[in-house]
């Protein structure tokens, strides 16, 4: 599997205020729960810290921003950086909990999947 | 704390034998004396909320393919997805809406939602078909309380509620919020399948295995080793209340943890919902039965496969799939609301992220487990106390397995029912 976020030619990656944080989008700003944990497990644990570092400072401005918009329907722009704040939720498990990538002694690449009705 | 759930369950306290985790035999015994026979969970009725809606399941131990369908009348009913033309499936997806009519993908014969076979293509080049006795094949279905079960055994007797018994009045009335939605963790793993009913069946391992992602959801000083706080037992099915720790807050430097839970007035950190939206569900005489202050969640194991777990913030459910001896399919849901804002969004994207890694914690494990009773090396496991569903589980596998039919099956795994049993001790833990 692999995930990449685009940005279609002649759109922002990020709404306004957000450059800082545009080197992540093509990473991190993946649609779908499933392939957004896909992302945190299949790197290094560095990698995943560096993201971490970069975008708990800006989640809450983020879902201040983003609190104008509907969920369902964002603009490209927001809806990366939606997806952004997304991913800091999994990289913290990485970070705030494991203190590595994935959980320890657990096999990668596994079988397990997360299927969710709608992808945010 | 002092307590006594094995032997108020009847049960002995000897070692027992791994050889049903690992006996091919064994496997065989099960196929066709718990699975062909039981009745089954298939999902619920919000699964297939109006009429032409459907659903398929997998029963890979009986190489069955379950098409669920919604009738016009409302009645959800069961059939074999197999076509009566070359035995091809029906129906290839695994769910779709109002659909009423099932074209067989490899020559286009149709059926209708209700089996009946409708059109045959090419018919006049066939020798004299009787149509109506070409339909899909009926498979027994029926629903308790919104959970849709089927039972494979097409001369059952039992209804489904009788199969469920006390249980099933033991649990009935429960208002399940957000039944309507559900995030499911799948997960295909190389173990017989008990050992992944056994993983999610006792606390003892919390503290444990899940030190650091659940751990101090589950135990503090008062309980370190996650002591259960009540069992009861129900024909062949079960229900046990774990210990949460009332205390339990994310770390200092847990600052997302933190972030994701700030819009949260919540049970615990298992918790899907706001408080004031699970009250009705905790206010319920079984949810927490010695609706004890010190309590995290229940776990209610339907036999053979089901676990109907209901906690504070919401409730989720396992489904254990045997495939063969030594593989199985595993399937848990998490009931969760509609997200309406992005805050919304990022709690639950952070509950389902961290669950997903308590099951990891499982399911890594259950390999493990597996890869060492299959060695053979040793021959008998030692059982305490606190996994006393596990010891009761094989008790009850061995009355199926020496039953003849399921009403015999049903009758011998009577003898030690809740309602027959002193109560047993529900001092807190000291
Ligand atoms: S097998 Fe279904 S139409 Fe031939
Ligand atoms: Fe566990």
């Amino acid at each position: 599997m692999r995930n990449v976020a685009t940005v279609p030619p002649g759109e922002r990656a990020l709404p306004a205020g957000f450059e800082d944080i545009e080197p992540f989008v093509s990473y991190w700003a993946v649609a779908g729960q499933n392939e957004r944990r896909y992302q945190r497990c299949d790197t290094t644990f560095d990698e995943v810290r560096r993201f971490y570092d970069a975008m708990l400072p800006r989640a809450d401005d983020a879902m201040k921003h983003l609190a104008d918009f509907p969920l369902r329907d964002m603009p490209g722009p927001e809806a990366r950086l939606m997806r952004l704040v997304l991913s800091l939720a999994q990289a913290s498990m990485a970070v705030e909990v494991q203190g590595g990538a994935r959980v320890p002694n657990a096999p990668w690449p596994d079988t397990v999947r997360i299927l969710t009705e709608e992808t945010l | 704390m002092r307590t006594n759930f094995t032997q108020a369950a009847g049960l002995g306290t000897e070692p027992l034998s791994f050889e049903p985790y690992r006996s091919q035999a064994y496997f065989e015994l099960e196929r066709e004396k718990i699975f062909r026979r039981t009745w089954l969970i298939m999902g619920r009725v919000e699964d297939l909320p109006n009429a032409g809606d459907y659903i398929v399941k997998e029963v890979e131990i009986c190489n069955a393919s379950i098409l669920i369908t919604r009738q016009a009348s409302g009645a959800v009913r069961a059939f074999h997805n197999i076509c009566s033309h070359r035995g091809n499936q029906v129906v290839w997806d695994s769910k779709g809406s109002r659909k009423t009519m099932f074209r067989c993908p490899y020559h286009n014969w149709t059926y209708g939602n209700d089996g009946k076979l409708l059109a045959i293509s090419d018919e006049k080049m066939f020798f004299g078909v009787d149509k109506k006795k070409c339909g899909l094949d009926t498979v027994h279905c029926d629903v308790w309380d919104g959970w849709i079960f089927i039972n494979l055994n097409p001369e059952n007797r039992m209804t489904l509620r009788e199969y469920l018994g006390s249980m099933g009045n033991f649990l009935s009335g429960i208002p399940y919020p957000n039944a309507h939605r559900s995030i499911k963790i799948q997960a295909h793993l190389k173990c017989n399948w008990k050992f992944l009913i056994d993983a999610f069946s006792e606390a003892y391992h919390i503290p444990v295995l899940h030190s650091k992602t659940i751990g101090p959801t589950f135990s503090n000083k008062s309980n370190p080793l996650a002591h259960l706080q009540n069992a009861e037992f129900f024909g062949p099915h079960q229900s046990i209340s774990l210990f949460g720790n009332p205390d339990y807050k994310p770390e200092e430097a847990a600052l997302v943890e933190k972030l994701a839970y700030s819009g949260m007035v919540s049970e615990n950190v298992l918790a899907a919902n706001q408080s004031e939206d699970t009250a009705d569900l905790r206010s319920h005489r079984s949810v927490n039965p010695g609706k004890s202050p010190t309590w995290s969640m229940d776990i209610n194991e339907i036999f053979p496969n089901f676990h109907l777990d209901v906690a504070g913030g919401g409730f989720w459910t396992h489904e254990i799939w045997p495939i063969t001896q030594d593989s199985s399919r595993y399937e848990m849901r998490f009931f969760v609301p509609e997200p309406k804002t992005v805050r919304e969004a990022f709690h639950q994207e952070h509950y389902i992220a961290r669950l997903a890694d308590v099951v990891l914690e499982d399911l890594a494990n259950v390999e493990r487990t597996h890869k060492g009773v299959a060695a053979r090396v040793k021959n008998e496991m030692v059982l305490q106390e606190h996994e006393v569903l596990i010891r009761r589980m094989l008790k009850v596998h061995e009355e199926f397995e020496q039953s003849e039919t399921l009403e015999e099956a049903m009758k011998r795994c009577a003898w030690a029912d809740s309602d027959t049993v002193p109560e047993p001790a529900l001092e807190n833990c000291a």
